[in-house]
């Protein structure tokens, strides 16, 4: 395996890269979840988004790596589209989303981010079921997923084998899209759907995942029947929406001057006058 | 009420009165739906900010806490 140089990462790397880590009370495995990926993406930048813990998630996070923490829970959607509007404002190139449970390996990120070069797409998704894993699902996921599969299907012309993997990377482009607007509640199989309208590129990559350890996933059986109900009725309503018309999201942004290898801003000169557009 | 309105038929009038409370309910809807997306995007930017000013969260930062409290004690 190509191991990067370490001197010239902290310079200049070819793309900027930002790992978004959503977490809502995930103390028992955030630490180990950031540690790996630390250990296997040196060169990449981690973001943790705290949607509102009621634990202590954040004291768990090494103090180097930087945490957003919401005033409140806004859900994975509103964790997530903070993290794009970070990237965005940051100047990334690149946007992956990793869940802080601890299910997505990071061993499988810079394969990900590949993937967005070697097959031309804006967004990739990691798929459980792409290729024969071990993976297993309960019965009523499965048949969410299924259902959720043929839906987009007709609707998106386009067959994704995991439209509910919260796995994916997103190139600036999407960055841009998602700072602007980005669904709420549960926000993947919407995203394929309207990104695919919208004129996006989107490519599946065979991943491997381990099952969740730590804390309690947040769709249970019951939910899981109404989360099928509610995206199908979503998807549907989603044929009349155009959230990113080409007019009002700034394709051509010029990003802040980069800062190799830190995520912070300069200090603010006397006459700052640059502003977000995001 | 259909008197009032000048409606000679009361099942007409219930259904502009019915209408017309859909019309004002849609209405407070998008409204609410507009403020919603608004307090979103400003708790976003405000935790984005904090960030960034390393105002939120003291406890990530123990070194930092153990910095502040030093040249007090």
């Amino acid at each position: 395996m190509h191991r990067p140089n370490r001197i010239n990462l902290q310079i200049h790397p070819a793309k900027r890269c930002l790992v978004i880590v959503p977490v809502l009370n995930e103390s028992g495995s955030i630490r180990k979840v950031i540690l790996r990926l630390r250990r296997a993406l040196p060169e990449y930048d981690v973001l943790v988004v705290d949607d509102g813990s009621t634990d202590d998630t954040v004291r768990q996070v090494p103090a180097e790596i930087p945490v957003v923490s919401l005033p409140f829970n806004l859900g994975i959607g509103g964790a997530m589209q903070t993290g794009y509007r970070y990237a965005a404002l940051h100047g990334y190139d690149v946007a992956i989303q990793v869940d802080g449970d601890g299910q997505h390996r990071p061993s499988e990120v810079r394969r990900l981010v590949d993937a967005l070069q070697s097959q031309n797409v804006d967004l990739v998704v990691g798929s459980r079921f792409l290729e024969e894993t071990r993976y297993k699902q309960s019965f009523v996921r499965k048949f969410g997923s299924l259902v959720l599969r043929k839906i987009i299907r007709t609707l998106a012309g386009m067959d994704l084998t995991d439209c509910t993997s919260g796995f994916r990377a997103a190139n600036r482009k999407v960055i841009l899209a998602f700072a602007h607007w980005y669904p709420e509640d549960y926000p993947e199989p919407e995203v394929i759907l309207l990104l695919r309208r919208a004129g996006f590129q989107i490519g599946e990559l065979g991943v491997r995942m381990r099952h969740r350890r730590t804390g309690r996933s947040s769709i249970s059986l019951l939910r899981g029947v109404f989360y099928v109900l509610k995206v199908t009725v979503c998807l549907l309503l989603d044929l009349a929406r155009d959230p990113w018309p080409s007019g009002k999201v700034m394709w051509h942004e010029h990003p802040p001057e980069r800062i190799p290898g830190d995520l912070r801003w300069p200090a603010p000169a006397a006459d700052h006058t640059k502003t977000a557009h995001v | 009420m259909a008197k009032l309105l000048g409606i000679q038929y009361n099942t007409l009038a219930l259904i502009c009165v019915s209408v017309f409370l859909f019309l004002v309910v849609f209405e407070l809807l998008t409204i609410v739906s507009v403020q919603d997306q608004k307090i979103t995007a400003l708790a976003q930017l405000v935790a984005i900010l904090m960030e960034r000013e390393k105002l939120a969260e003291p406890e990530h930062r123990p070194d930092m806490a153990k910095t502040q409290a030093g040249p007090e004690s």
